[in-house]
C-alpha cells in the first residue's frame, strides 16, 4: 500500500514538472486547395526534408522559438533532439538556400494565428485540446 | 581596377532589381547579417607575434512569393584586409516546377561537398574556426550557373543537383566561354539529423599557367594560393594552355544532441595526371545548451608530378571550444599544430592558437 502511494505520488510530481507533459502535439494547416495532406508529408515539410505544397508553391513553415515553453518538447517530438539542434538545422537549409526561412513563434496562440494569416503555411504546437481554427484549416494530431 | 567596379554595379544592380521585384508582392523577406573577430598567435617562423583581423561581413538576404525565391549573400571586410572589400557571394534566383523539382540561375554555392552547401560566409556556424585547407586550393566555391536541383518523390531524404556552370576560369562573367563546368551531386540523408553527399565535378582550366592557383613543377615560381574568390594576384600572361579539373567527393555529417561529425574526404587531378587527397574530420561532443568540445583533422597531399597545384603535403591537427554566450554570439578558441611542405613553400612547422568571436542577426 505505501509503494503504491509512493508510485502515485512520483506520477503526480512527474506531471506537475512538465506542464506539457500530458499536452497532445498538433500540427495546423493552411494549404493550397488539392494538396495532399498524409501525415508523412506533412512531417517533411516540418522537418525541412520538404520544401514545397504538392502544387510547388513553397510552405511557409511555423515553429517554436527559443522563448517557447514547447521548444524543446516539439523538437523531440518533431526530429528527437534538443531545440538548439532543431534551429541549427533550419538555419542551414535557409543558408543553403534549401527551403524558406521559418517564421519563431513564442505561442501556441500566434503559432495559430501566423498559419491562419499565411497561406500555404504549416505549424505545429502543443495544447491540451485540438485548437479551434477557422474555417479552411485542418488540424491533425501528431502522435 | 574599373572593370572591377563596373561588374560589381551590375551585380548589385541586378540584387536590388531582383529584390524589389521579388518582394513587391513577397510572402516574407529576411535579412540576416553576420561578421567576426579572430584572434592568432603562433611560433611559426614567419608569423607575427599576435594577429588581429577584423572578418568577413556578410549580408545575407533572402525572399519568396509563390514558385519563386531569391537568395543573396554579399559581403565586406576592411581594405587592410582585403583588397576587394565588397564582394557579391551569391546572387540566385530560383523556380520551383513541382513539389520535388526546381532550376536555379545565378552565382551559387557549387554544391560539391557538405561544408560548401550548408555553410555560408558568416563564421558563427562554421563547426571550426578555419574552413577546411581543401578550400583554398581545390573546392570550387562559387560558380556562375544554371542548376537543377530536386529529390525523389518516392525515397524520403534522397537528393540531386545538377549544375551547368561559367567555371572557376571566367570567375563571375556568366557563361563567357559557354558552359565549362558541370557538377552532379547526389545526397541521402536518412534521418533530417544526418546527411551524406557523393559528387563529380568537371572544369576546364584556361590558360592554366596564368591561372593564379597555378604552381605546378614545370613553372614553379607561383603561389598556388588564391583568395576566397580566386582573383588574380598580378601574374604576367603566358601560356594558352588549357587543362581539364576533375574532382570527386564525399561528406558526411551527423548532428545528435550529444556528438556532431563532419567528415569531407575528395580527390582530385589535372590534365588526367596523378590523384591529389583531401581529407577533413570533424568531431565535437556537446558538454551542455551552450559549449562544446571538438577536435579536428585536416589533410592535403599533392601529387610530386602535378602539373598544376604546387606539389607537398599539409596537415593540421587541433582540439578546441565552442562556447553560445549569447543566442547571437559564439566564441571559439583553438590550438592546432600545423605543418606544410610544398614545393613552393618553405618547410613550415608551427603551433597556432587561434580565438574566433562570431555574430549573427
Amino acid at each position: 500500500m505505501a509503494k503504491s502511494f509512493t508510485l502515485l505520488f512520483f506520477m503526480l510530481g512527474l506531471a506537475t514538472a512538465n506542464s506539457s507533459w500530458a499536452a497532445n502535439t498538433y500540427i495546423v494547416v493552411n494549404a493550397p486547395e488539392g494538396s495532399s495532406l498524409d501525415l508523412d508529408s506533412l512531417e517533411a515539410l516540418l522537418r525541412g526534408q520538404r520544401r514545397n505544397w504538392d502544387d510547388g508553391d513553397a510552405a511557409k513553415v511555423v515553429l517554436p522559438s527559443r522563448e517557447s515553453p514547447h521548444f524543446n518538447a516539439i523538437a523531440q517530438k518533431l526530429l528527437g533532439t534538443s531545440g538548439v539542434v532543431m534551429q541549427r538545422l533550419w538555419f542551414r537549409l535557409v543558408f543553403s538556400g534549401r527551403v524558406n526561412a521559418p517564421d519563431y513563434i513564442d505561442s501556441t496562440q500566434g503559432v495559430i494565428q501566423a498559419v491562419e494569416s499565411q497561406a500555404g503555411a504549416i505549424g505545429i504546437l502543443v495544447a491540451d485540446d485540438p485548437p479551434e481554427v477557422q474555417e479552411g484549416l485542418t488540424v491533425f494530431e501528431f502522435k | 581596377m574599373m572593370n572591377a567596379y563596373k561588374h560589381m554595379i551590375k551585380l548589385l544592380a541586378f540584387l536590388v532589381g531582383i529584390l524589389g521585384a521579388v518582394s513587391a508582392k513577397s510572402q516574407d523577406i529576411n535579412a540576416n547579417w553576420f561578421t567576426h573577430f579572430e584572434l592568432e598567435t603562433s611560433d611559426g617562423a614567419q608569423a607575427m607575434d599576435r594577429e588581429f583581423e577584423w572578418g568577413e561581413t556578410a549580408l545575407f538576404l533572402t525572399a519568396n512569393s509563390g514558385r519563386w525565391s531569391f537568395l543573396s549573400e554579399t559581403s565586406f571586410q576592411a581594405e587592410k584586409y582585403r583588397d576587394q572589400q565588397f564582394t557579391v557571394e551569391r546572387v540566385r534566383v530560383r523556380y520551383e516546377f513541382n513539389r520535388d523539382n526546381a532550376i536555379s540561375f545565378g552565382k551559387m554555392h557549387t554544391p560539391v561537398n557538405y561544408w560548401n552547401d550548408n555553410f555560408h560566409h558568416g563564421r558563427y556556424f562554421f563547426p571550426t574556426i578555419n574552413r577546411p585547407s581543401s578550400f583554398a586550393r581545390f573546392i570550387p566555391v562559387h560558380e556562375v550557373g544554371l542548376r537543377l536541383s530536386g529529390q525523389s518523390p518516392m525515397v524520403e531524404g534522397v537528393g540531386y543537383d545538377i549544375v551547368f556552370g561559367t567555371g572557376q576560369s571566367e570567375g563571375d562573367e556568366a557563361f563567357a566561354s559557354g558552359v565549362q563546368s558541370y557538377t552532379a551531386s547526389f545526397s541521402w540523408a536518412p534521418t533530417p539529423q544526418s546527411k551524406s553527399m557523393i559528387s563529380y565535378y568537371r572544369d576546364a582550366i584556361l590558360d592554366h599557367k596564368d591561372n593564379p592557383f597555378h604552381g605546378g613543377n614545370h613553372h614553379v615560381g607561383h603561389d598556388d594560393f588564391q583568395d576566397h574568390d580566386g582573383a588574380p594576384q598580378g601574374l604576367a600572361s603566358g601560356s594558352e594552355t588549357d587543362i581539364a579539373y576533375e574532382l570527386v567527393s564525399w561528406s558526411f555529417h551527423h548532428e545528435g544532441d550529444t556528438w556532431r561529425t563532419l567528415s569531407e574526404l575528395s580527390a582530385n587531378r589535372t590534365d588526367q595526371g596523378d590523384l591529389n587527397w583531401a581529407a577533413f574530420q570533424y568531431l565535437g561532443y556537446r558538454v551542455n545548451e551552450t559549449l562544446s568540445a571538438y577536435a579536428l583533422f585536416d589533410y592535403v597531399n599533392v601529387s610530386k608530378d602535378e602539373i598544376h597545384f604546387s606539389a607537398g603535403t599539409e596537415h593540421r591537427i587541433g582540439v578546441g571550444i565552442e562556447w553560445f554566450a549569447t543566442n547571437s554570439a559564439s566564441l571559439k578558441v583553438e590550438l592546432r599544430r600545423e605543418h606544410k611542405d610544398r614545393t613552393t613553400d618553405a618547410h613550415q612547422d608551427s603551433t597556432v592558437l587561434e580565438a574566433q568571436l562570431a555574430f549573427g542577426f
